[in-house]
């Protein structure tokens, strides 16, 4: 075999592995992107870059190590580089205004039991829950993205966002109390529960 | 509420996420088992937890071009290495 037909029969194998190793993490993969741009064009755009960019690395992927946090950590790098310039939202959450355990005080009432208690929670449209995720700053949108839609660990976050493991902790904290608050408000607008 | 139940709720959103490091852990089930208001906490935030997890993880499919698009896309990138 001459090497221009080793490394013809290289580039076909890496083509096929990335296939059927990597492909199938595409369509999960485009919700996050959804949630992330906030708009289908761009989720798109970001996704085709993404699955460029680790196409062009998987040769360094380590095979046996976690391929879905890898393309994660392409998927925001990519965001962060290209797309997040763009966007020009607020990046903080103001601390003060939501307090701890938001919901519970709220819609936990005595000696009811949780299921009863978080069935309002669970009576509304999908929509209004992922628009409530949607409407949190971008840091603390992706923190509990990452963790409680895709289910990564705190350390698989901190290498996916570049930052130390208090800072995932501190912004899931702040992330949830101000999703709480978004939670509630729509099912308040939505007349499902009573303001206390 | 006592000092052990603040220790107990400032640790309950690791716990609740899987991640209170395993020497804490005994303690920690120990206090919920006789302590009825930290149970009820730990309860529901699991709870809250989980059905923002199944409300958001029910999304909808890329389109079938996107799938396309990014095999059309890396398809060019390999012809582009083969020629290199």
């Amino acid at each position: 075999m001459s090497a221009a037909e080793r490394s013809q029969a290289s580039v076909e194998d890496l083509e096929s592995r990335f296939e059927s190793e990597a492909m199938p993490y595409l369509n999960g993969m485009y919700s996050s992107a959804y949630r992330l741009t906030r708009n289908a064009a761009d989720a798109e755009d970001l996704l085709q870059e993404t699955f460029l960019r680790a196409y062009r690395g998987f040769h360094q992927f380590e095979p046996g190590t976690n391929l879905k946090a890898w393309l994660y950590r392409i998927l925001m790098n990519t965001f962060i580089n290209s797309y997040r310039r763009k966007q020009r939202e607020p990046q903080t959450i103001s601390e003060d205004e939501v307090e701890d355990w938001y919901l519970y005080s709220k819609m936990a009432g005595d000696g009811a039991e949780p299921s009863a208690e978080t069935e309002v929670l669970e009576s509304l449209p999908d929509e209004d829950v992922q628009e409530a995720l949607m409407a949190l700053p971008e840091q603390f949108r992706t923190a509990v993205l990452l963790a409680d839609v895709e289910g990564f660990s705190y350390k698989e976050i901190a290498d996916i966002m570049g930052v130390p493991i208090g800072t995932v902790m501190s912004r899931l904290h702040r992330g949830r109390k101000a999703l709480e608050k978004g939670l509630w408000d729509v099912m308040r607008e939505r007349g499902l529960v009573r303001e206390m | 509420m006592s000092e052990k139940c603040n220790e107990v709720l400032a640790e309950l959103e690791a716990f609740v996420d899987g991640e209170l490091p395993p020497e804490k852990m005994g303690e920690f089930v120990d206090h919920l088992h006789e302590c009825p208001p930290c149970l009820h906490r730990a309860d529901f935030q699991a709870k809250v937890k989980e059905i923002f997890r199944k409300k958001c993880q029910r999304a909808s499919d890329p389109p079938e071009t996107l799938i396309v698009r990014v095999r059309q896309t890396i398809r060019s990138e390999v012809r582009y290495t083969d020629e290199a």
